[in-house]
């Protein structure tokens, strides 16, 4: 810095004296020249100069002019290298040409007779902004209100939205902000500085009386903290949230896992929500206020990983309900919002990279991968799906000749040959990349009108980002995986493995928005593309083969899922105001397609060899087999559609001094579903003959010629592996509420809705063969339902409300969760089948305090009470032919949910309130502490009589926890917003979660609490232009840790050992020093066998680093 | 406008980059499957067997692998046996597509941290019994070694050998044909120096499976016996792996 500064001295010295030498030499060679010329004019407008050719540098078009004019031209060395000016026309006069290139290049010329110095020329002042919301005291917007700068005499209005926004020259002004039926504001000492923006939200108060006008003055501290209120007050209801710039304080990729850190959230995998303990299906996920599609093929759900972060404006948890809310939620209505409409023009760029201790520098693994993998496409490599498959299991039986069956060897050939090689088959070795990511943003705003509001903008986006993510799995003992060590003291005898995730995600926003003070329209368009492809490989031994001295080496199981999602969303917005009436209306279509395209399972055999011990290889099915085999490929293909429309209208009015808001309303929602799969299993008759094991499997699609139909490999579809489900539901919904303002402390919002739903399944064939014969039992669904709810706020204080809420909600079931289509979950480790699933009414109670002790900060506590008629929860039961147990999705009797809610965030000023320093730290917090009761049934099978079996409902005696409760959350971070400099760290907590129920606990299986610590350190210069970010996650490596409480754990009650039929309850107590928690044992000596919990499934996702950067031009 | 071109240009330049298509096969195309036998015997140590520096099994006492070899490439495959404790190297051997006699055996035998082809013994004398006695043992636990018949008489039995330590052989016994007046005769241990059969003072635990030549018998002797026994388990006395190294190298 020195040495820079020290040239540029000597620089400015040197041109300096150049100059001066240079105006000597002019003044006394030309001076009698000069003196003595009149042939010359000395007015430049009358000079003429013809420049045939256009200059490169500015010293090269002056040399020229000198020569043309007889004018002397005096600059530094630094004027004469500027390059890049412009001039019209070949013939102009010097005047003329001296101040083009002024302009253009920001100089100016000074002119001693003929001689003329071009120096710099100061910079020009730019304007500072003024910008904000106008809302009236319960936060909502007021629209063409009056704003008016004293300074200047200037008016302007706000926007439908209540926006507004003024370019001022830099200076101390007042704003006067006035608006029909409330008292006038006046706003003193806003200081606008050049080029920068002054954020002033103003709240206006109804006027007592309508006749008479009166003024109230504050100041712009005053008011801007007071505005930052009514936002806090209105949106820190019984609503939680984040928002971009506190989500740009953490190092979360998407929305999934920016949700964890939100007041009584919790997530699964980090991609699905869980509210106040309430499980996925219960919450509902919208974007920019449009129901988004389940992504869950089995169960009503969103993966909240498809949205990056860079994308969203903010997101907001609604824990209550109001009349006016479409959709029926009992734990969360999780609310996403995209950038909306710029305030001002702006072109930002960031990038970013990052990487994994547990992926960086290790092997990662996949099948084959396709070129343009990195780009979120497939390059039809896996395209192996063709139309109209043969049904070979019922038509095919290779220990026939053609004679005897349907379809012929040569068909059988055909088909093979149609659905093509297996040249991308087997797992092989790649590098890991360490994550990228880029995202450029445009922002324009265009203001048509200098006296109206007119503005028309848009926000488009483009993202990219790669990411690749090798997870260790340190345990499996789930699904068909032995389920403990042969000997609990063998620390090899242990099922381990890896999954391996390559996500690449495109995503495009483009909103365009047009407002002037009373119409707005805006079009919100989002087109994301992930593509995500997940490879689990797990070593270990089964539980029909446990290790021993005749089995000592495990087995290999692979999985590999790649799915090509794209999420479409288009939706159009109107916003009216009509004096005291206003309208908004809108139109939305989200479209869903899921592709997992040559999904691949396999199960690898071992062999002991001289110099493998053992060798893994692959190999195909028995073609005996009916179901999908120990090696199967296939195509699984989800769309969903949906339509939405909504229309509300709302009538502000007054009655003596309350002030009321009538609203009513009208919404439909059409949705339409299926799901198709086709699976290929690969098998062979005889497996005696050739040794596929020996034969590469990439070369397996050579030997499936059928020349000899006993020894060849041939992909056997059937019925159950080739077909698709089919749904629609239609939702029409509509409201009345009242929002009644009784004086300036109370405020009721109440009304009811009434909702008709209903849903068709138009086509349901079963997956599994053992699935064909047994039939949903399905509780009687009401078309029509009448949901009225109540919330009441009443604010004593300014700074304090005390709330409380009623309200009835209905979720109804998912399109699919009806399905009879099923198929192994690698997240639980088990088949999912469906035993048919109905509505879940819920009554919803809530009460919460809030206290607002300063700008942005808050102390609450708040409680909640559920009750849900027929929930629908995930069960493990075992009651299949196999023996193994499965996972099901089922309605219980009832449950009941309540908990207590925290949250605190509090600045440090209080320690010392003259000190900036503490000024910029704030301690936040919440904590949520829940408990549920359910009243359990179980669907048994009535196997008495001979055919179908029939099901019936057991209801079970004893309570139990729901199924997602989480009995304890918190988060805790602290946070320093410097004006450069930014810190934050956060720690987020999960207690004990109840992944999958049962009526046993060997069935059961909870995840062990788990903490997370993340850390970011944020630095902005170039004029804060730049910023840079580097983010630390997991910094402990916390795994995620499941356990059942394993049945050595515990024992029979003494007298019960001949109640076979009685419940676990009635029958069972845990030994001695075990309970539900998980408790680790010890081993028991002779029988090696563990006494203890069984851990079930561990992984670690490692510690991630990543630096970003960003720039705003 | 060039920024937005190196920006471009820099994104295009990071993707393309770290694209990657084709992976490292994890089963690699098997090229050729031979078949590879090795046995050997290991006392005091434990060793380990690698290919291609892979480790892959573990050798101690009587050890013996017979199966295939597979090759997944033209190179010969390097065999190497080294020693657990501090890996030295002590046996090498590159094993090729086109060795000759693949089905013979490899053999090896290590004893007192040296490794032979083979254990050798002493030739056989005719009418002469040659045996010798390897007791391993955690502890050292001397023995005495004894022969009698099955009636499981302390008092009747006659002694080869008084006071043998463990781990160690023995010299060998040069044992003429026995008077046995019509019964067969066994190997017994005792506790040295007591009349207290080793193996919880039961003669039938305390047995060795060896052959004695016997005057007027079925066996008149002229072979040769090197038995490895194992006479503890956990420090206690227990009689498990009987080795005939003899046979064994055979």
């Amino acid at each position: 810095m020195y040495n820079s500064t020290k040239r540029s001295a000597i620089k400015l010295l040197y041109s300096m004296t150049r100059l001066t030498f240079l105006m000597t030499i002019v003044t006394l060679t030309f001076s009698g020249v000069i003196l003595a010329s009149d042939v010359k004019s000395q007015n430049l407008k009358d000079v003429k100069i013809s420049l045939d050719e256009k200059p490169n540098t500015l010293s090269a078009l002056l040399g020229t002019l000198e020569k043309k004019s007889g004018f002397s031209f005096a600059y530094t060395q630094e004027i004469g290298n500027i390059t890049g000016f412009h001039l019209t026309g070949k013939t102009n006069t010097l005047y003329d040409v001296l101040t083009e290139i002024c302009r253009q290049k920001n100089l100016r010329f000074v002119r001693e007779n003929y001689l003329i110095a071009i120096v710099r020329a100061p910079k020009p002042q730019q304007p500072g902004r003024i910008s904000g919301k106008i809302m009236d005291d319960r936060g909502e917007v007021l629209p063409a209100a009056g704003i008016k700068i004293v300074e200047t005499g200037a008016f302007i209005q706000s926007g439908v939205d209540g926006t507004y926004n003024i370019a001022i020259k830099p200076g101390n002004y007042t704003l006067e902000v006035s608006y029909i039926s409330f008292q006038t504001k006046r706003i003193t000492d806003i200081n606008v500085k050049e080029g920068q923006l002054t954020n002033l939200n103003v709240t206006l108060n109804p006027s007592t009386s309508a006749l008479q006008q009166v003024t109230v003055t504050g100041n712009y501290k005053k008011e801007s903290v007071a505005g930052l209120y009514v936002q806090q007050k209105n949106a820190a209801g019984l609503t939680d949230g984040i928002s971009a710039e506190q989500i740009s304080r953490t190092p979360d990729r998407h929305v999934g896992e920016t949700l964890g850190r939100i007041t009584g959230v919790s997530t699964t995998n980090g991609k699905r929500v869980v509210v106040r303990g309430i499980a996925e299906r219960y919450n509902v996920a919208t974007l920019n206020g449009s129901v988004l599609p389940s992504t869950d093929v089995l169960q009503r759900n969103f993966e909240f990983d498809l949205i990056p972060t860079n994308m969203v404006d903010q997101v907001v948890v609604s824990k209550s309900i109001t009349p006016d809310m479409p959709y029926g939620f009992a734990g969360g209505l999780v609310q996403i919002t995209t950038k909306a409409i710029p305030s001002e023009n702006f072109i930002s760029f960031s990038t970013g990279i990052g990487i994994n201790d547990r992926t960086q520098g290790k092997d990662f693994m996949g099948y084959g991968r396709g070129k343009y993998d990195y780009l979120g496409f497939d390059d039809g490599t896996r395209n192996r799906y063709p139309e109209g498959i043969l049904d070979i299991t019922s038509n095919f039986d290779p220990r026939k000749s053609d004679a005897q069956n349907k379809i012929t060897a040569a068909q059988v050939a055909e088909q093979n040959k149609r659905i093509g090689g297996t040249e991308r088959l087997g797992a092989r070795i790649f590098a890991a990349a360490p994550s990228q990511n880029y995202q450029l943003t445009i922002g324009r705003l265009y203001s048509l009108s200098k006296t109206k509001v007119r503005k028309l903008g848009y926000i488009g986006s483009a993202s990219y980002r790669n990411t690749q993510r090798n997870s260790y799995i340190a345990n499996m003992r789930r699904g068909d995986w032995a389920q403990r060590a042969t000997d609990a003291d063998d620390i090899t005898d242990v099922n381990t493995g890896n999954r391996y995730n390559f996500n690449t995600s495109l995503a495009t926003l483009l909103n365009v928005g047009f407002n002037t003070e009373k119409h707005q329209l805006n079009s919100y368009n989002m087109y994301n593309r992930v593509f995500d492809n997940e490879f689990n490989r797990l070593t270990g031994w089964d539980n029909e083969r446990p290790k021993s001295s005749s089995n000592p080496y495990p087995t290999v199981e692979e999985d590999e899922r790649p799915k090509f999602t794209d999420i479409l969303q288009n939706k159009l917005v109107g916003k009216h105001s009509f004096g005291n009436l206003s309208l908004d209306w809108s139109g939305s279509k989200t479209y869903l397609k899921q592709v997992e395209k040559d999904a691949t399972y396999a199960n690898l055999n071992n062999r002991e060899y001289a110099n493998y011990a053992p060798l893994y290889s692959y190999y195909p099915g028995q073609a005996s087999d009916p179901g999908w085999g120990t090696f199967h490929r296939g195509k699984f293909s989800y769309r969903e559609t949906n339509t939405e429309t909504m229309f509300n209208a709302a009538y502000n009015f007054r009655w003596g001094n309350t002030s009321h808001i009538l609203k009513a309303g009208y919404n439909s929602q059409y949705r339409r579903a299926s799901n198709s799969w086709l699976v290929l299993p690969i098998v062979v008759s005889n497996p005696s003959v050739i040794n596929y094991s020996e034969i590469p499997i990439q070369e397996w699609g050579n030997y499936m010629d059928m020349k000899n139909r006993l020894t060849s490999l041939f992909y056997n579809t059937s019925k159950f592996t080739d077909a698709e489900f089919e749904g629609k539901s239609i939702t029409h919904g509509s409201y009345l509420m009242l929002d009644n303002k009784i004086g300036s402390k109370l405020r009721l919002v109440w009304g009811a809705r009434a909702e008709y739903f209903r849903l068709d399944t138009l086509k349901n064939p079963a997956s599994l063969l053992i699935d064909q014969n047994t039939k949903l039992l399905l509780d009687e669904e009401k078309n029509w339902r009448f949901m009225p709810s109540a919330n009441a706020t009443y604010s004593p204080l300014s700074s304090l409300n005390i709330r409380a809420s009623y309200a009835k909600s209905a979720v109804r079931p998912g399109l699919m969760e009806n399905s009879r289509f099923s198929r192994v979950d690698p997240n639980l480790g088990s088949r999912v089948r469906s035993n048919g699933v109905t509505t879940t009414s819920i009554d919803n109670y809530d009460a919460k305090i809030e206290w607002f002790p300063g700008a942005g900060e808050l102390i609450s506590v708040g409680y909640f009470y559920k009750h849900f008629d027929k929930p629908a929860e995930f069960y493990r039961i075992n009651n299949s032919s196999s023996g193994i147990p499965y996972v099901t999705l089922s309605n219980s009797e009832w449950a009941k949910v309540s908990g207590w809610e925290f949250e605190v965030r509090k600045s440090l000023n209080f320690i010392l309130p003259k000190t900036s320093f503490l000024n910029n730290i704030y301690l936040m917090g919440n904590l949520t502490i829940q408990k549920s009761e359910v009243k359990g049934r179980e669907i048994r099978y009535n196997t008495d009589k001979p055919g179908k079996p029939e099901p019936y409902y057991y209801y079970m005696k004893y309570p139990r926890q729901l199924y997602g409760q989480v009995p304890l959350l918190y988060n805790i971070g602290a946070q320093y917003a410097g004006d450069k400099l930014g810190l934050n760290i956060t720690y987020n907590y999960m207690d004990y979660k109840t992944s999958v129920t049962s009526s046993e606990p060997m069935l059961a299986e909870y995840e062990r609490p788990r903490g997370q610590l993340d850390l970011q350190v944020s630095y902005r210069f170039l004029s804060k232009r730049m910023e840079a970010k580097l983010n630390m996650s997991n910094l402990t490596d916390a795994p995620f840790r499941f356990f059942v409480n394993d049945a050595y754990t515990y024992q029979v009650k003494p007298g019960t050992e001949n109640l076979l039929n009685a419940e676990w309850a009635e029958r069972f107590e845990y030994k001695p020093g075990f309970s539900e928690k998980f408790e680790k044992g010890y081993t028991e000596e002779g029988t090696g066998i563990l006494i203890g919990d069984r851990e079930s499934f561990t992984r670690y996702i490692g510690r991630t680093y990543s630096l970003s950067l960003s720039y705003k031009f | 406008m060039k920024k937005y071109h190196i920006l471009v240009v820099l994104f295009l330049a990071i993707l393309f980059t770290s694209c990657e298509k084709n992976g490292e096969m994890i089963i690699k195309p098997i090229q050729k499957i031979m078949p590879f036998n090795i046995k050997g015997f290991v006392i005091g140590d434990t060793l380990e067997q690698y290919f291609d520096g892979r480790k892959i099994r573990e050798f101690s006492a009587w050890s013996k692998y017979d199966g295939k070899i597979v090759f997944d490439s033209d190179a010969p495959i390097l065999m190497e046996i080294k020693r657990k404790g501090d890996s030295k190297a002590l046996l090498s051997q590159t094993i090729t597509q086109d060795r000759p006699n693949p089905e013979q055996y490899i053999t090896f035998y290590y004893a007192d941290k040296v490794i032979k082809e083979k254990y050798t013994h002493p030739a056989p004398i005719a009418n002469l019994e040659q045996i010798s006695f390897y007791f391993a043992s955690s502890v050292n636990m001397p023995v005495d070694i004894v022969y009698a018949d099955a009636s499981g008489d302390i008092n009747a039995v006659t002694y080869l050998a008084r006071n043998v330590q463990s781990n160690k052989w023995i010299d060998f016994l040069q044992i003429p044909p026995l008077n046995s007046n019509g019964q067969d005769l066994y190997v017994f241990l005792l506790k040295a120096g007591t009349k207290e059969w080793l193996v919880d003072n039961n003669f039938e635990l305390s047995y060795i499976q060896a052959n004695l030549p016997v005057d007027g018998g079925w066996y008149q002797g002229g072979g040769v016996q090197a038995i490895y026994i194992q006479i503890s388990k956990d420090g206690k006395p227990g009689l498990s792996a009987v080795n005939d190294l003899v046979s064994t190298f055979q």
